[in-house]
């Protein structure tokens, strides 16, 4: 619980400018789906075999699972806050469409009468008699919906709409739990809130329902101006993955091109979502710059020929570069350090056994506890790979990614896997083996962005090529545990490295 | 004046109002009686176009109501529903002022409409005007039925059965104040029921329906006393003959196990017999083929009272 409180108090402004992105993000889908929905049920009251077809269409869309819906729509309207709205408004249609219908349909047929009896014209007799009696069953059905649009826009995360989910999924990608509790409390509460507003409504007059949702869409509309008004030309934005390496990355990439042209804006768009989110966002423009690795180009971004993966175990970036040019994307020459699997111990048993090298390994055979998390012991670039390249055989327990670094370092094991840039490394004071039969693919790091971009920002592409061959593991390692641990911004990390490696200066 | 010629309403190759030919003149308070499915709500419903005919016409003043735009039309015409149909988002003072809102009326010309009226059927403005319709009891609820079609002041008011779902009490309330009104507001008033009685006390003429086609228009007297053929006759045979000549058979569903030691009276002996006996005795025992039972005062008044509600079609 003070863990919670610390954190809240630490990311206060992002939590109440992610906060603010969440209500945006669900009302602007709450007004659509109302604006598509409502009229299409008293639409739809007096054709009632479309009504039953209506009903079960909006149906079919409830069951198809959000994130299969924004996976869905990225081909189309690529991603940000487009298809999460969209998938949203999807959600919603079902229980707007179906209570406003319901709503209407089961209206005593003798109001009906009577309305038709006094002369009332359809228009009249719908905003005089029946929406009013409906209202109630109407607004219990928006309710319905709202709850469903706050809980489900968390997944806008994902796809870089930003919003509650941010702190959702950096929390699990940091292993911080605080940060999660942060972000589900956080829509938790504002669903529980807007229900309640919206329980209080119920019992108003209609007058009082349309002028709530009126004053509602005024303030919306005007958030939606202001930042079409205030929000200055953006030249250049840059995304990074989840995780704090690839937000330190966009940082110092920002701070690069500011100190040789402090008058472009660079828009920074940190844990922008998956590899495929980026890769796509990076075709449709919507971003022009991401960090990228070699190894994750040749195996989901391009489709190298047997030729191409061997040579790319030598020297993966030349492969990268080449085939991603065919797709019309530039890959900036790689930063030193290389992301890869690496197999750790800690610095004790290195020291105590004289290790440096997995090979030397095979003298200590008999002692070695392993535990390496799932996926790493089925992987042939992994434990097969260890047994088949390097000849080694060891009792080996299977472990999950986030208990290996604790355990080794409780000494329940003495042996695990993990990646050559992770803060624990640091944290824990672990040594990474050498990978000296090159049984890891290389992942090197570099700005990736269209071609086309490259030709037109020369300067840029300058100022970022400074980083070429800089950064190793161990200073990536130090930058991580700065963020991840220390809690210290990205930003100041990566300012500190680029100052102290005189990266700004020369370029004044 | 309101003619209807030759009006006739078929479903599904049923004929449910058969070529009905009648003259309602202005100032009438004219009642349609009939069983259920005898067609007098749908001819009704014909009048205002609720339901559009399949032969014939209904004329207002000479003019066909079908030349008419159907909205001018309803404006002019005043319309009770049995179920009541006050709107229950509105309060009463709302649902009596919609009508002349419709009609754009001055605000201050509705206002004073809407008090004057309720004052005058017993509710008073300052305590019922803002109140919701379910907090009112049916005869309230429907007394401001009756003030909201009569409101924007229309030529023709049409009650459907407004009363059938009311207590005796309220009813009988109900049907003086819609006298009184009509005596008051010399409104043209066709009001449609199914109860006998209720039909001889409100109409100045009464048309009878029997399976789509008018049996018998005419002043109540009339009809009671020359009915023009055995079914309307037969209408009256119940109202004319005395409760009092009925055999004593008749209170068996009033009465009580046989006690021995009461005076015996014969199940056929007519009920003013049986008074007789219960002037100087608590308890007669009324034997009969297959009944036997006991009838005290309180059983004879029940019997009366339920003799009093059931004259109806």
């Amino acid at each position: 619980m003070s863990d919670l409180i610390q954190t809240f108090n630490e990311r206060q402004s992002q939590f109440w400018a992610a906060l603010g992105q969440h209500i945006q993000l669900s009302l602007l889908a709450l007004f659509i789906a109302l604006l598509i929905a409502i009229p299409l049920a008293i639409w739809a009251t007096s054709h009632h075999r479309f009504a039953n077809f209506l009903l079960q269409l909006t149906g079919v869309f409830q069951t198809i699972p959000s994130l299969a819906i924004l996976g869905l729509l990225i081909p189309f309207v690529g991603i940000g806050s487009a298809p999460a709205i969209i998938a949203l408004v999807i959600y919603a249609l079902l229980p707007i469409f179906q209570n406003t219908y319901v709503g209407l349909d089961e209206i005593d047929p003798s109001y009906e009468e009577a309305a038709d009896a006094f002369g009332m014209s359809r228009m009249q007799k719908l905003l005089r008699v029946e929406l009013p009696i409906a209202m109630p069953v109407i607004i219990s059905g928006i309710r319905t919906a709202t709850v469903l649009i706050i809980g489900t826009a968390t997944l806008a995360a994902l796809i870089g709409a930003g919003g509650l989910g941010t702190f959702i999924l950096l929390g699990i990608d940091r292993n911080d739990a605080s940060l999660t509790l942060l972000g589900a409390l956080g829509s938790a509460i504002l669903a529980l809130a807007f229900s309640w507003g919206l329980l209080w409504l119920q019992h108003r007059k209609l007058k009082t329902s349309l002028t709530v949702l009126g004053v509602m869409l005024l303030g919306l509309l005007g958030v939606y101006g202001y930042q079409a008004v205030a929000q200055p030309p953006v030249t250049v934005t840059i995304a990074g993955k989840m995780g704090s390496e690839p937000e330190i990355l966009i940082n110092m990439y920002a701070q690069l091109i500011q100190a040789k042209d402090p008058k472009t804006n660079v828009v920074l768009k940190p844990n922008f979502g998956q590899t495929s989110f980026l890769y796509n966002a990076l075709k449709s423009n919507q971003i022009d710059i991401y960090p990228e690795f070699t190894g994750t180009v040749l195996e989901s971004l391009t489709k190298p020929s047997t030729a191409d993966t061997k040579a790319a175990q030598t020297d993966s970036y030349p492969v990268a570069k080449r085939l991603l040019a065919k797709q019309g994307l530039t890959m900036l020459p790689t930063m030193k350090y290389n992301n890869t699997y690496a197999v750790v111990v800690t610095k004790k048993f290195a020291q105590a056994n004289n290790i440096k090298t997995i090979s030397d390994l095979s003298r200590v055979q008999s002692q070695l506890r392993a535990g390496f998390d799932l996926e790493f012991i089925d992987r042939q670039d992994g434990y097969k790979g260890i047994q088949s390249k390097y000849g080694l055989t060891m009792s080996v327990q299977s472990l999950d990614a986030s208990l290996r670094y604790t355990a080794l370092h409780q000494g329940t094991i003495n042996v695990t896997d993990g990646y050559s840039t992770d803060s624990q490394l640091r944290q824990y004071n672990l040594i990474v083996l050498k990978d000296d039969r090159h049984l890891f693919p290389t992942y090197q790091g570099a700005p990736l962005m269209q071609t086309a971009f490259a030709k037109d920002h020369p300067e840029i592409v300058k100022q970022l090529n400074r980083l070429a061959g800089k950064i190793s593991e161990t200073d990536m390692q130090e930058m991580n545990y700065e963020v991840n641990v220390q809690k210290k911004t990205a930003a100041a990390v990566a300012k500190k490295y680029l100052t102290q490696h005189g990266l700004l200066k020369e370029a004044k | 004046m309101i003619e209807l010629h030759h009006l006739s309403k078929v479903y599904d190759g049923v004929s449910v109002v058969d070529d009905v030919n009648l003259t309602i003149n202005t100032g009438e308070l004219f009642v349609l009686v009939g069983a259920s499915g005898s067609g007098k709500t749908t001819t009704l419903k014909m009048i205002n176009r609720l339901i559009t005919p399949t032969s014939g016409e209904v004329l207002f003043d000479g003019r066909a109501a079908s030349d008419y735009p159907v909205r001018e039309l309803r404006y002019n015409i005043g319309y009770v529903l049995q179920q009541i149909a006050l709107f229950p988002t509105m309060t009463v003072g709302q649902n009596i002022a919609l009508i002349p809102e419709l009609k754009k009326w001055p605000k201050a010309k509705i206002r004073s409409t809407v008090n004057d009226l309720l004052d005058s059927v017993d509710l008073p403005h300052m305590e019922y005007a803002n109140r919701m319709p379910s907090e009112l009891s049916g005869g309230e609820q429907q007394r401001v039925g009756i003030v909201r079609a009569l409101a924007s002041q229309p030529n023709v008011v049409l009650m459907d059965e407004p009363f059938s779902a009311l207590d005796p009490i309220a009813r009988t309330q109900l049907q003086d104040l819609v006298l009184r009104l009509h005596r008051d507001m010399k409104t043209t008033i066709i009001f449609v029921t199914h109860d006998m009685r209720e039909a001889m006390k409100l109409g100045d003429r009464i048309a009878v329906m029997r399976t789509g086609q008018l049996q018998q228009v005419d002043a109540p007297d009339t009809v009671a006393d020359s009915p023009a053929n055995e079914f309307v006759a037969s209408l009256f045979a119940d109202i004319t003959t005395s409760v009092f000549q009925a055999p004593v058979r008749e209170l068996e569903a009033f009465g009580s196990p046989v006690k021995s030691g009461n005076v015996e009276l014969d199940a056929a002996a007519p009920v003013e017999q049986l008074i007789d006996l219960l002037t100087t005795h608590t308890s007669v025992t009324v034997s009969g083929k297959h009944v036997q039972f006991d009838l005290d005062a309180a059983a004879v008044v029940q019997f009366l009272a339920h003799k009093s509600e059931i004259k109806e079609l």
